[in-house]
C-alpha cells in the first residue's frame, strides 16, 4: 500500500474535518464544564477513582455498556443486537482505521481525517496477507454496522418487530441527525466501493465494485461519493451537541462519576447534566412505565422530561412532572442507569420549595394530658404504626394485631386513634420545609416511647423512618418481616393451605427498599407461591402512587388493570400485598381475592 | 346602603358582590371542583382534622367561592398531603391534585 | 249501552289504561274536564331526565282506537250504584253506566300565591315552573337580556308544615335541575343558582343529569331555605336565604326566581271520592294508603285508582301503574 495522493489532502476532507474539530472542541469544553460544575467533594472524589485500581473495572463497564450494550440484550436480543452492531462497528472501524494509518502511511497519524478516508488516499500495490486481513477486518465491520442499521430503520416503523411497543417521538434537530447518520454508512459504503479497484479492499467493497463496474462510470462518480460521505459526517457532528447523540461521547464519562460515588444534587449541574446528555432517548423508559397504557399519558414518560429538562430546563412544564408515579421502573430499565426518579424529585422540589408558611401542628395537642396512652411515662419496647392509608384499609391492622396477641407480644399501637403521616407525600410533592415540620412531629411521638423496635405495615412509612428520619438506634422493619421471624423464632405457629396466590411488589418495599425475598419466604409457609410474568425488581406499579397528582380516577383504574393482568396472567390466583394503597387500589378493580400478608397469615394461624 | 354599619364587618354572605377571579382561577387549573356536592367524606377522613379541625377540603371549595382567602388558608394550612380525601370522593374528584394546584396558585399570587 | 269501565280523567293515566283495557276487549268510555285529552304533561316543553319531546308523548297516548268513546268538557255530577252497576249523571246531562270505575284524575299543582313571602303574582319576575315550562313552548326569549341571574327555589308547598303539606313531591328537585340545564340551553350566559334542602336524585340517569348540570352548564347549587324574596328599585328581585354550608345568611340579586311548586292533591273531587268510597289518606290527602296489605290484597267493589291521584309520580310509574291496574280491572270483570 502506498499513498496515492501527494499532498494527502482533497478539498473534500474540509466539511468532515471542520466538524471533528468543532465536536472535539465541543466534548473538552463540555466535559470541562460539567467537571467544574461539581463540588470540590465531588472532584476529589472523582480524582481519587482515576488513580486507584478501581479505573480498571469502571473501563470494562464502559466497554460493557457503551459498545457491547449488554443491558439492551436483556431487553430483546435484536434491539440489543441493533444497539451493540452500530456502537461495536462503528468503534472498531475507527480503531482499526487509525492502526492501518499507523501501519501503512505512519507519516500522516496526525491528520485528524486520514484514517476516515483512508481509502480515497492509498492504493495497493501488492496484495499481503496483512493487508487482506485488515481489508476483511474493515469490510466485515461495515456490514456489521449496516446489518444494524437496517434494524434501526425497521424500528422506526415498527417498533414491535424489535421487542419495543412504540418509539420515541423525535423534534426536528433528532430528526436531522438521525437521516444523516443513516446516511453516513451507506455513502461509506459506495465510496469505498467505488474506489476499490484502487485502493484494493475485501468481499464486500471488492464485490460490489465487481458487480457495478458495468454499470457505474467510477471516474466520475468517485469523488462526489466521497463529498457525500464526508458531507453527512460533518452534519451529524455539527448537530450532535443538540441532539440525542450527544449520549455517544458522554455516557463513558456518566459511567466514571457514577463510579467514583457521585450523584445527582439538582436537577441541573454537575452530574445531572451528564445525565441528562447520556440519554439516548431510546425509549425503553416508555415501554416499561405504567402510565403509558393510558391516553396520552407517554409525554410525561421520562424520555420527554428529561428532554425538556435539558432544553427548556427550568421552564419545563411542572404539571408534566407531577404526573409521573415515582414508582422507579424506570430507572430499573434504563440502559445508561439514570436516576430520573431523583431528577424530577429535584426538579419539583426546586419549584416548590418556596417560603411556604409553617406547617400547623399544633404541639401542645400532641402530648394532651387526657390522652393516657400518648402522655403516660410508660416505655415500650416494640410499637407499631400503621399509618395514616391503614385507617382506610382498617383489615390490615386487625390482622397484624390478632397476629401479635395470639404470639403474645407486648407492643404498642401507637397511632390507633388517630395518625398523622409519615411525610412521604408531602417529600414527593417537592415541600421540603413542611416535610420536615412533619418529621419533627412524628419522632417526639414516636421517641417519647423510647421503643427498641418499630413496625409498620406501610412500606412508604419504612421508606421514610429508615432514609429520612433520625432513629438511628431503633431497628425499622416491615410487618412482613416482624411476622417471619415470629414464625422462625416458633413463637406462632402456622399451617399451610393449598391457596394459590400470587404476590405484587410494592415500589417502595421492592424498587425502593430492594425487600424482595422476605414477603415471599413468608407467603411459602402459607400458601403456594406463584410468579407473576414481570415481578420483583419489574414489577408494575397498581397506580395509587401519592406522587401522581394529575391522574384521573378512570386513568388509575386503567394503570391498576394492567398491573393485575400482568400478575394474574388469566389464572385464578388470591393476590397478596404488603401495601395499604395497593391492597385498597386492587381490592377495588380485582373480581377475585385481595388479601394483606398479615390477612393471609392470621387465617393461617 | 349599608346604613352606616361601617364599624361592623358584614357577615351575609352578598352573593352580588363577591369578586369571582379567584373561583374562576382555581376552576382554570381544577375543573372538577364544580362536581362537589359538599357530602364531608374528605373532611371527615382527614388526617389531620384531629389536631386542626378546620382541615377541610370541603370548606376550602366553599372559601373559593365565596371568595374567602383567609378560610382557603386556614383549611389548608395544615394538609399533609397524604391523599385519604382522594380516595374516599363519592363523586371521583382527585382532591389531592385540586389542593395542590389551589397551593401553587396562592403561591404564584403571592396571596 | 254499559261500559265495561269509565274512566275518569283523560291524563297519561287514564289514556293508558284505556288503550290497555281496550286491547283486552274492553268497552271504554273517557270522561275529560278540559277539552283536550293528554293531562299536564302536555303543557311541559320536554321531560327528564333525557329531555324528550313533551309533545310526542302525548300524541302517542292520545293516538286512540276509535272503539274508546271520549266525553270532553264534561265533569261528574252524580254517581249511583243500583245492581252492580254505576250510574254517571255528567255536567252535560248525559247520562253513563259502567261495571266499573276508574279514577285518574292526577294532581293540583300548589298555588305558590300561598306563600306570600316568594310575592308570585305581584313581582314580575317570580314564575312557577308550570309558567316557565309555558315560556318554553310559547316564548322561549322571554328574558331579554342575554345574561339573566336565575333562580330556582325548590320544595315551595312540600315538605311545609305551613304550606300544609308535609309530604315530598319527589318529582321537582330532578325537574328544577332539568329546567335549570334548559334555561342555560337558551341563555348560555346565565347565571343558575338552585336553593336546595336536599337533591332527590332517585331515578336512572338523574344523578348524571345533576353531574352534568354541575360540570357542563356550570349550575351552582346552595344547600339552603329561601327565606323571602323582595323587590329591587329596578324591579329585579333579592332573594334571601341561609348558607348552611358556611353558616351564614347569603343574599342575591336576581332577575327571575322559579318556584318549584308542588304535587298536591286535588281537593275539587273530594266529594266524589266520597261518594265512591275511595279512601283519601289523612296526613298526606292522595288516595289509596300506600300500605303493603292494600297492595296485595286489592279489595274493591268495582272502583280503581292510578296515577297521580295516589301520590307524586313520574311519567314511567305512571304508565307501569295504569297498565296494572287495567290487569286488575280485567280480571275483575272476568269473575
Amino acid at each position: 500500500m502506498k499513498e496515492r495522493v501527494v499532498l494527502g489532502f482533497d478539498w473534500f476532507v474540509l466539511p468532515f474535518s471542520i466538524a471533528m474539530s468543532f465536536i472535539l472542541i465541543y466534548i473538552i469544553y463540555s466535559v470541562y464544564k460539567i467537571f467544574k460544575s461539581l463540588s470540590s467533594n465531588e472532584r476529589r472524589l472523582v480524582l481519587s477513582h482515576i488513580f486507584s485500581f478501581e479505573i480498571f473495572t469502571t473501563i470494562w463497564i464502559i466497554i460493557k455498556d457503551t459498545l457491547l450494550h449488554v443491558k439492551i440484550f436483556k431487553k430483546n436480543f435484536w434491539l440489543g443486537y441493533m444497539h451493540s452492531s452500530i456502537a461495536f462497528g462503528w468503534f472498531m472501524l475507527i480503531f482499526i482505521g487509525h492502526i492501518e494509518v499507523m501501519l501503512y502511511t505512519p507519516h500522516r497519524t496526525a491528520f485528524i481525517y486520514y484514517p476516515v478516508f483512508f481509502r480515497y488516499f492509498v492504493m495497493e500495490v501488492e496484495q499481503t496477507l496483512r493487508g487482506g486481513f485488515f481489508f476483511f477486518m474493515m469490510d466485515l465491520f461495515l456490514l456489521i454496522v449496516l446489518s444494524g442499521l437496517v434494524l434501526a430503520i425497521v424500528k422506526r416503523f415498527n417498533s414491535k418487530a424489535v421487542g419495543m411497543k412504540r418509539t420515541t417521538k423525535l423534534p426536528l434537530t433528532d430528526k436531522i441527525a438521525m437521516f444523516s447518520l443513516w446516511a453516513i454508512f451507506p455513502l461509506r459504503l459506495l465510496a469505498e466501493s467505488f474506489t476499490a479497484n484502487i485502493s484494493g479492499g475485501s468481499f464486500l467493497t471488492k464485490g460490489i465494485n465487481s458487480l457495478l463496474s458495468g454499470y457505474v462510470n467510477y471516474n466520475s462518480l468517485l469523488v462526489p461519493a466521497w463529498w457525500g460521505y464526508s458531507i453527512s459526517l460533518a452534519i451529524f457532528l455539527f448537530v450532535l451537541p443538540f441532539s440525542r447523540y450527544m449520549h455517544i461521547p458522554t455516557e463513558a464519562f456518566l459511567i466514571l462519576l457514577r463510579r467514583s460515588g457521585v450523584i445527582s444534587r439538582s436537577y441541573k449541574g454537575g452530574y445531572a447534566d451528564a445525565e441528562l446528555f447520556s440519554c439516548s432517548s431510546c425509549g425503553i423508559c416508555i415501554d416499561v412505565c405504567p402510565m403509558s397504557f393510558t391516553g396520552d399519558k407517554y409525554k410525561s414518560t421520562s424520555a420527554y422530561i428529561i428532554k425538556n429538562l435539558r432544553f427548556k430546563q427550568n421552564q419545563t412544564n411542572l404539571s408534566l412532572v407531577d404526573d409521573c408515579l415515582m414508582c422507579g421502573k424506570c430507572v430499573e430499565a434504563c440502559p445508561v442507569e439514570i436516576d430520573s426518579t431523583r431528577l424530577k424529585l429535584l426538579y419539583k422540589q426546586s419549584k416548590r420549595n418556596l417560603n411556604s408558611s409553617k406547617l400547623e401542628l399544633p404541639e401542645s395537642k400532641i402530648v394532651d394530658k387526657n390522652n393516657s396512652i400518648l402522655d403516660s411515662k410508660k416505655r415500650y419496647d416494640i410499637i407499631y404504626y400503621s399509618g395514616c392509608m391503614t385507617k382506610l384499609t382498617p383489615s390490615i391492622y386487625r390482622s397484624f394485631e390478632s397476629v401479635m396477641t395470639k404470639a403474645g407480644i407486648e407492643y404498642l399501637h401507637i397511632d390507633k386513634e388517630e395518625t398523622l403521616c409519615c411525610g412521604r407525600p408531602l417529600l414527593l410533592s417537592g415541600d421540603i420545609e413542611r416535610f420536615k415540620d412533619i418529621v419533627r412531629a412524628n419522632s417526639e411521638i414516636i421517641l417519647s416511647k423510647s421503643p427498641k423496635t418499630l413496625i409498620v405495615s406501610c412500606p412508604i412509612c419504612l421508606k421514610m423512618f429508615r432514609e429520612e428520619y433520625s432513629m438511628d438506634n431503633i431497628e425499622i422493619v416491615h410487618h412482613s418481616q416482624y411476622m417471619l421471624n415470629l414464625i422462625i423464632s416458633k413463637k406462632i405457629e402456622v399451617k399451610k393451605s393449598s391457596l394459590e396466590v400470587v404476590y405484587h411488589d410494592p415500589c417502595e418495599l421492592g424498587r425502593g427498599l430492594k425487600i424482595y425475598d422476605q414477603p415471599r419466604e413468608l407467603i411459602s409457609k402459607l400458601a403456594n407461591l406463584n410468579e407473576a410474568k414481570q415481578s420483583k425488581s419489574m414489577s408494575i406499579c397498581c397506580g395509587a402512587s401519592l406522587a401522581s397528582t394529575h391522574l384521573t380516577t378512570i386513568q388509575k383504574d386503567e394503570i391498576a388493570y394492567n398491573s393485575l393482568e400482568n400478575l394474574k396472567n388469566g389464572k385464578e390466583l388470591a393476590l397478596i400485598t404488603s401495601c395499604p394503597l395497593c391492597y385498597k387500589t386492587f381490592s377495588q378493580v380485582n373480581s377475585g381475592p385481595t388479601m394483606d400478608i398479615a390477612q393471609l397469615v392470621n387465617n393461617n394461624l | 346602603m349599608d346604613f352606616g354599619y361601617n364599624i361592623i364587618k358584614i357577615k351575609t354572605v352578598d352573593l352580588d358582590r363577591i369578586d369571582k377571579s379567584l373561583y374562576n382561577r382555581v376552576v382554570f387549573v381544577a375543573p372538577d371542583i364544580n362536581k362537589c356536592i359538599a357530602c364531608g367524606s374528605c373532611s371527615a377522613s382527614c388526617s389531620v382534622s384531629f389536631y386542626n379541625s378546620n382541615s377541610s377540603f370541603r370548606k376550602a371549595l366553599v372559601a373559593i367561592e365565596r371568595d374567602d382567602i383567609t378560610g382557603i388558608k386556614e383549611s389548608l394550612s395544615s394538609c399533609v398531603l397524604c391523599g385519604k380525601c382522594s380516595l374516599v370522593c363519592p363523586r371521583g374528584i382527585n382532591t389531592r391534585g385540586v389542593i395542590i394546584a389551589i397551593k401553587d396558585l396562592l403561591k404564584e399570587e403571592a396571596l | 249501552m254499559v261500559n265495561d269501565t269509565i274512566i275518569i280523567g283523560g291524563g297519561p293515566a287514564g289514556l293508558k289504561a284505556a288503550s290497555s283495557l281496550n286491547s283486552l276487549g274492553h268497552k271504554v268510555t273517557i270522561i275529560e274536564k278540559t277539552e283536550v285529552l293528554g293531562g299536564q304533561i302536555k303543557n311541559w316543553y320536554k321531560l327528564f331526565p333525557d329531555f324528550s319531546d313533551s309533545y310526542s308523548v302525548v300524541s302517542n297516548l292520545t293516538n286512540l282506537s276509535s272503539d274508546i268513546s271520549i266525553n270532553l268538557n264534561s265533569t261528574v255530577l252524580d254517581v249511583q250504584k243500583e245492581n252492580g252497576h254505576f250510574n254517571l249523571l255528567l255536567s252535560n246531562n248525559k247520562r253513563l253506566k259502567g261495571k266499573s270505575i276508574l279514577l285518574t284524575t292526577g294532581f293540583s299543582l300548589y298555588d305558590a300565591s300561598k306563600k306570600e313571602e316568594y310575592g308570585y303574582g305581584f313581582y314580575k319576575g317570580v314564575l312557577t315552573n308550570k309558567d316557565l315550562e309555558h315560556n318554553f313552548i310559547n316564548n322561549p326569549k322571554f328574558i331579554d337580556i342575554d345574561n339573566p341571574t336565575v333562580v330556582f327555589i325548590h320544595c315551595v308547598g312540600s315538605r311545609d308544615h305551613k304550606a300544609g303539606n308535609m309530604h315530598c313531591s319527589k318529582v321537582c328537585c330532578v325537574t328544577a335541575v332539568k329546567q335549570a340545564i334548559e334555561i342555560k340551553q337558551f341563555y348560555p350566559k346565565a347565571n343558575v343558582y338552585c336553593f336546595y334542602m336536599d337533591l332527590r336524585m332517585f331515578g336512572r340517569g338523574y344523578e348524571d343529569l345533576y353531574l352534568k348540570a354541575q360540570s357542563e352548564y356550570n349550575i351552582k347549587f346552595i344547600r339552603g331555605r329561601v327565606s323571602e324574596i323582595s323587590e329591587t328599585f329596578e324591579n329585579k328581585i333579592v332573594v334571601k336565604a341561609e348558607d348552611t354550608l358556611s353558616s351564614k345568611p347569603i343574599k342575591l340579586t336576581s332577575d327571575y326566581a322559579i318556584l318549584m311548586s308542588g304535587i298536591v292533591p286535588t281537593k275539587e273531587n273530594f266529594p266524589l271520592f266520597n261518594k265512591l268510597s275511595v279512601s283519601i289518606n289523612s296526613s298526606d290527602g292522595f288516595s289509596n294508603e300506600p300500605s303493603f296489605n292494600n297492595l296485595l290484597n286489592l279489595k274493591t267493589e268495582g272502583v280503581f285508582t292510578a296515577g297521580c291521584i295516589n301520590g307524586p309520580k313520574t311519567i314511567p310509574e305512571v304508565l307501569t301503574e295504569s297498565d296494572s291496574v287495567a290487569l286488575s280491572i280485567h280480571s275483575f270483570l272476568s269473575r
